[in-house]
């Protein structure tokens, strides 16, 4: 699994690290119920906090991607298939292109909200 | 000795005659502890032949009395032939010419500046390890022989009187050891292999300038998990019927096997890390100065390694546990240093970029070279050493 991060971009770095995770789940190279590096060893790779790696895979915990467990680190979940890493990254980018129109959180969820209410087919 | 120079230089006087054959001075150094410790051994007899009786005691128990005896002659015959036979061999494994020892595996296609094949086995029989193993050898004979002429000369000709205690032994390895230690200090520095490959050639991994990364992976072998699981149960079923004397050794090595059956690699602004898969320690690191090229390719556990788990052949050596892709450095030092994972190729390519940044940062503030002689001088503290 490649991680890289750039201190200089705007993206804080968790995102950053949460985003390789997710590419690499979504190409295919990190598989169902494979062990994620120790943060600890994650965070001495590329130099930054512990908990700036913890940031980033408490987010994908959050998308329901890895599982944090105590004693035995980050774990690719079962449901964590390269489709639904892909979706994570399209949801990632609908938020992005929507607030640079300008669009506040509000807005964006009911946009996906007036989406889900239209029926199958007539999209 | 005439002769032996005549091959050597033959041998050396190729294209590239660098990397073939060992210096003269190197094959003499090699060879003569033997023929020094025969004409001390022959000197001892020679000054002690007054005193000495028809028949020798020439072997002893461990509470240092005489249980074996040999003719005077005899044993100054088998001393000197043993010393002179083993003095031939190292001269013979010194100065054999390598055609022949290429191995078809190992000779990969375009794999000619690779560390396995002639230049490797040259450079093994002439390395300062081998080297200090013979003048151990020949320091610990050489004592046990002069050793055992004055027991007898001591008994003054009543030889079952003769005696020998057992911390003799004791002696004979710490002169083994000190000879062998004055034998490295006579090969000096191993020459590192000149490097003859283009770097360059190995893919890279696009990274901005301000960007970092790393990649980690593990990996476990099938065959270990299954070897070692089987000496543990092993340990255990045939514990009753050996009354529980095979038990620790099948324990132990049943857990070192498993120990060994999982790894995680790790490249990075460090270098290649391996660790076991869940601990941060013990680890393996060779850091990126070591490094002059990383590239990703198929290996074959038993043909490539003889085995599997981590395995050192001359010119190369990793941590071997399963067959297929892997990461494959070409260190400094010209030597091979492989570990079985997968997607070797992401890892390989984004070393070689990290080798690059960090040759080019060095260049900017102390000179590459200087650079590179500086990693070289740490790898002997931490790193792996194929050939020792």
């Amino acid at each position: 699994m490649l991680v890289r991060i750039d201190p200089a971009s705007s993206v804080p770095l968790g995102d950053q690290v949460a985003a390789s995770v997710r590419g690499a789940i979504a190409d295919g190279s990190v598989g169902a119920g494979e062990r994620l590096p120790a943060a600890r060893a994650l965070a001495a790779s590329l130099g930054v906090n512990v908990h700036t790696v913890l940031r980033g895979y408490q987010r994908l915990k959050e998308e329901g991607l890895i599982e944090l467990r105590r004693g035995r680190g980050a774990v690719v979940t079962g449901a964590a298939s390269p489709a639904r890493a892909r979706l994570t990254d399209a949801a990632a980018g609908l938020i992005e292109q929507a607030r640079a129109l300008g669009l506040t959180d509000e807005e964006i969820v009911s946009l996906v909200r007036t989406g889900l209410d239209r029926p199958l087919g007539t999209g | 000795m005439a002769g032996h120079w005549g091959i050597t230089a033959g041998h050396g006087g190729g294209t590239v005659d660098a990397r073939k054959g060992p210096g003269v001075r190197r094959v003499i150094v090699a060879i003569a502890p033997f023929p020094v410790a025969a004409a001390v051994v022959a000197m001892a007899y020679g000054t002690l032949a007054g005193r000495l009786p028809g028949t020798l005691a020439t072997h002893f128990r461990a509470d240092g009395r005489a249980d074996g005896f040999t003719t005077a002659g005899g044993f100054l015959a088998v001393a000197l032939g043993t010393l002179l036979a083993f003095g031939a061999v190292f001269g013979l494994l010194v100065l054999a010419p390598t055609a022949g020892r290429r191995t078809g595996s190992a000779r990969r296609a375009g794999d000619g500046d690779r560390t396995d094949g002639v230049p490797a086995m040259a450079r093994l029989r002439t390395a300062g390890s081998f080297i200090a193993v013979g003048y151990g050898l020949a320091g610990l004979l050489g004592y046990v022989f002069v050793r055992t002429l004055y027991a007898n000369a001591a008994a003054g000709g009543d030889h079952p009187a003769a005696r020998l205690p057992l911390w003799q032994v004791a002696a004979a390895l710490g002169v083994g050891v000190v000879a062998g230690l004055l034998g490295r200090l006579l090969a000096g520095k191993d020459t590192p292999l000149p490097d003859g490959g283009v770097r360059g050639g190995a893919p890279r991994l696009p990274l901005a300038d301000s960007e970092v990364a790393g990649w980690s992976r593990t990996v476990s072998s099938p065959v270990m998990y299954v070897l070692g699981c089987a000496l543990l149960l092993g340990g255990l079923i045939a514990g009753p019927a050996t009354g529980w004397s095979a038990v620790p050794g099948l324990l132990c090595g049943g857990l070192l096997v498993l120990a060994l059956a999982g790894l995680r690699v790790t490249a990075d602004r460090h270098g290649l890390t391996v660790t076991p898969p869940l601990l941060p320690y013990p680890r393996m690191r060779i850091p990126l100065a070591r490094i002059r090229e990383a590239d990703s390719r198929k290996v074959a556990p038993l043909r490539d390694f003889g085995g599997w788990g981590y395995r050192m052949r001359p010119g190369r050596s990793g941590f071997v546990l399963r067959s297929g892709e892997a990461l494959s450095l070409r260190l400094a030092s010209g030597k091979e240093f492989v570990v079985t994972v997968g997607d070797a190729a992401t890892a390989a390519a984004l070393l070689n970029t990290l080798v690059d940044r960090s040759e080019a940062a060095e260049g900017g503030t102390e000179g590459g070279a200087d650079g590179r002689a500086n990693g070289d001088a740490d790898s002997h503290a931490d790193g792996p050493e194929g050939t020792a």
